[in-house]
């Protein structure tokens, strides 16, 4: 038996991945973590649940903000705290800057050279020189909003259990909001020229997939979680629905459903869920482009991206122009807890979902953090088996499976993260 | 003028460092004429180690194979720039020193056997020569840029080491910990951060690490005594320092 391998490239972190062949055909895949673990699960042991938030946004230097707001509302489930609306409201556009962030750094800097057909952020400096400005330019917004609204660019300060430390200044949010007209037109520029592309191929995916679920509006946050067939469940009870696997050569814990199917979570299936709560303008220019259709398959992401991009700063116009400053709510106080803390957030990559148990002094005994990057991992060697098996292999085939894995835009060192599981006996696989 | 040769090389992290030079890049992007990335897996496909000028190494030493790649590169580095908090200090991840590994493991994966991990989690300059320490979680983006052209341009080094405390006095914030009585880290951590904590409202927690040009065992014996006071115990000052300090506290132990 041979092996071709290749490093993921244009990905976050450390990964790689093995095409096994024989007799010169194809037999099977291995996506490879070799991210080294972190541990966090015994990092937030033993901490008060005050401090978990600023801890586990560490793990992600992509959607940090992703992971605050998880572990906040996972802690405000726990202690039935209510956020007040307008520093909820707060809240949200955070997540919704880094959102913007991270979809664009991915559909530009990413995804975009392999839909041109180039190999680096540099060549695209050079050849597309306007584009990357205007990719740039929005990216550069964005970290303006998040500096404004949460404090930096990673590991936002600003957001609390139970809210937000502060209100920044009218004036701040105002300047900002002036910008975000000039970067509209930077970012419709961008979204023609993506959704105008003849390579996003039409390759149909046949996927289970799963998102957090709401009624009539695009879904981010939620206690509620759907299945592609209907089946609505209760975050409380998602370890239920899926299964846990760990492989010998990845560092990155692996999810399936618990028939065993793997399963797709992030924009498509989101995008496929929600699209017809996206805004008018939103649908006009997918519809424009011929996008305003269930996507099919996985290479179609960067539709789902750039439509979810849109519609968020479409919102954070709506949210600051008709922002004022206001007076900060009193840290809640609370004493007991009832049962474990969870919560499910929509990150850039799909639902991220925390639980935490709590001692009787309020600081974590155990926690489970479950990422998407995680979750998609089967869906990925499924994906690259299905559309490579039994085909001769070159280095070729490597490219190719590095491309479709680059679609899922990977979030690598999230993915190692880990957390204490609770696997049931023979679901390991080796 | 040639291009300066540019590495970008990620050990234990989470990457929020190399996207603050992602951030360097799209704001300076006059840069991308005068420097040439050879080596940077999440920007690009072609990638090598071969003849350095700079190298931009975020990260912490938790395994073999990274402290091998890190000597590599120090020895095709002109220059080596550690970026971040866990470059410089061991980060977040350091949390778990000391405790026995096989249990950290077999408490986080269900076959502990495929896992390799060292007992131990290293800042680069344990490993190797440092030439700049940028500490920050995240480093400072600007701050970044500003080093990085004046390394090219062959600048030398300005050795200043403030505490947050200074930057709080620059902008003019109420000191959090004296006014309302938050427990403050910014006392004893380096500044670069620009207070952002205060000026939220609430305390440093120490992520840019601590200032061992100003405190010691002795001053830090003390300063705990007055967080225990407004409610920070030194349990919890304790675990912060090993999440964003931990290479200091071996020079430095909070007084018992």
């Amino acid at each position: 038996m041979r092996m071709l391998q290749g490093l993921l490239t244009r990905v976050e972190g450390e990964g790689e991945v093995v095409l096994r062949t024989e007799n010169g055909k194809m037999v099977g895949v291995e996506v490879r973590i070799s991210e080294a673990p972190r541990f966090f699960e015994y990092i937030v042991r033993g901490r008060r649940y005050v401090d978990v938030p600023d801890l586990v946004s560490r793990i992600c230097g992509l959607c940090g903000v992703s992971y605050v707001v998880t572990a906040c509302r996972a802690f405000e489930n726990c202690f039935e705290i209510e956020v007040p609306e307008y520093e909820e409201e707060l809240r949200m556009a955070v997540l919704g800057a880094e959102r913007v962030k991270s979809h664009v750094i991915h559909v530009a800097y990413l995804n975009l050279p392999d839909l041109i057909g180039l190999g680096s952020i540099g060549e695209l400096f050079e050849s597309y020189t306007h584009l990357f400005q205007s990719a740039s330019k929005i990216v550069l917004w964005a970290r303006k909003a998040m500096e404004i609204l949460g404090g930096r660019f990673h590991n936002v300060v600003n957001i609390r259990i139970g809210g937000v430390y502060s209100f920044p200044s009218s004036e701040k949010v105002r300047a900002l909001s002036r910008d975000l007209n000039e970067i509209l037109n930077d970012f419709e520029g961008l979204a023609r020229f993506v959704l105008g592309l003849r390579s996003i191929s039409e390759e149909v995916h046949k996927l289970r997939y799963m998102a957090t679920a709401c009624s009539g509006s695009y879904c981010w946050a939620s206690n509620k979680l759907v299945l592609d067939d209907g089946t609505y469940f209760g975050v409380e009870s998602f370890e239920n629905y899926v299964l846990t696997e760990q492989v010998s050569y990845s560092n990155a814990l692996r999810y399936r459903l618990v028939t065993g199917e793997p399963y797709l979570v992030g924009p498509i299936a989101r995008y496929n869920n929600y699209m017809k709560y996206l805004r008018e303008e939103v649908r006009e220019l997918l519809e424009e482009f011929g996008w305003n259709r269930e996507l099919r398959g996985v290479y179609q992401s960067v539709v789902a991206r750039i439509a979810e991009t849109y519609n968020t700063l479409l919102e954070l116009r709506d949210f600051l122009s008709s922002y004022r400053e206001r007076t900060v709510s009193s840290p809640p106080k609370v004493s007991r807890v009832r049962g474990p803390c969870v919560a499910v957030t929509e990150a850039p990559r799909g639902i991220l979902y925390h639980r935490y148990l709590l001692d009787d002094n309020l600081r974590v005994r155990s926690s489970n953090i479950i990422t998407p990057t995680a979750q998609n991992l089967a869906c990925m060697e499924y994906l690259i088996e299905g559309k490579l098996y039994g085909s001769a292999l070159d280095s070729k085939a490597v490219e190719v499976a590095k491309s479709l894995i680059r679609c899922f835009d990977p979030c690598i060192s999230c993915s190692v993260h880990v957390s204490r599981v609770e696997i049931p006996a023979g679901t390991t696989r080796t | 003028m040639r291009r300066a040769a540019v590495a970008i090389v990620k050990l234990t992290s989470c990457s929020g460092c190399i996207n603050e030079f992602l951030y360097t890049i799209a704001s300076y992007p006059e840069l991308l004429r005068s420097v040439s990335i050879v080596h940077a897996t999440e920007f690009q496909d072609l990638n090598t180690l071969e003849d350095i000028d700079v190298a931009l190494v975020e990260g912490s030493v938790v395994t073999q194979h990274q402290e091998e790649l890190v000597k590599e590169v120090r020895s095709r580095a002109r220059t080596l720039i550690a970026i971040g908090t866990c470059a410089t200090f061991g980060g977040i991840q350091a949390g778990r020193v000391g405790e026995d590994l096989r249990k950290v493991i077999l408490a986080s994966y269900p076959n502990p056997d495929f896992i390799s991990a060292l007992p131990d989690v290293k800042s680069l300059d344990r490993v190797v020569k440092v030439d700049f320490n940028l500490s920050g979680c995240p480093v400072n983006g600007d701050a970044l840029a500003r080093l990085l052209v004046k390394v090219i341009l062959g600048g030398s080094e300005v050795p200043i080491a403030e505490s947050v405390c200074s930057e709080c006095k620059r902008v003019g914030v109420l000191c959090v910990m004296v006014s309302r009585g938050v427990p403050c880290l910014g006392p004893v951590t380096l500044g670069g951060c620009g207070a952002i904590c205060p000026r939220f409202g609430r305390g440093c927690y120490g992520c840019y690490g601590l200032n061992t040009t100003v405190v010691d065992g002795e001053r830090l014996a003390r300063f705990s005594e007055v967080l225990e006071k407004v409610g920070m115990g030194r349990g919890d000052l304790e675990a912060f320092l090993k999440y964003f300090s931990f290479s200091a506290l071996t020079k430095i132990r909070v007084r018992e």
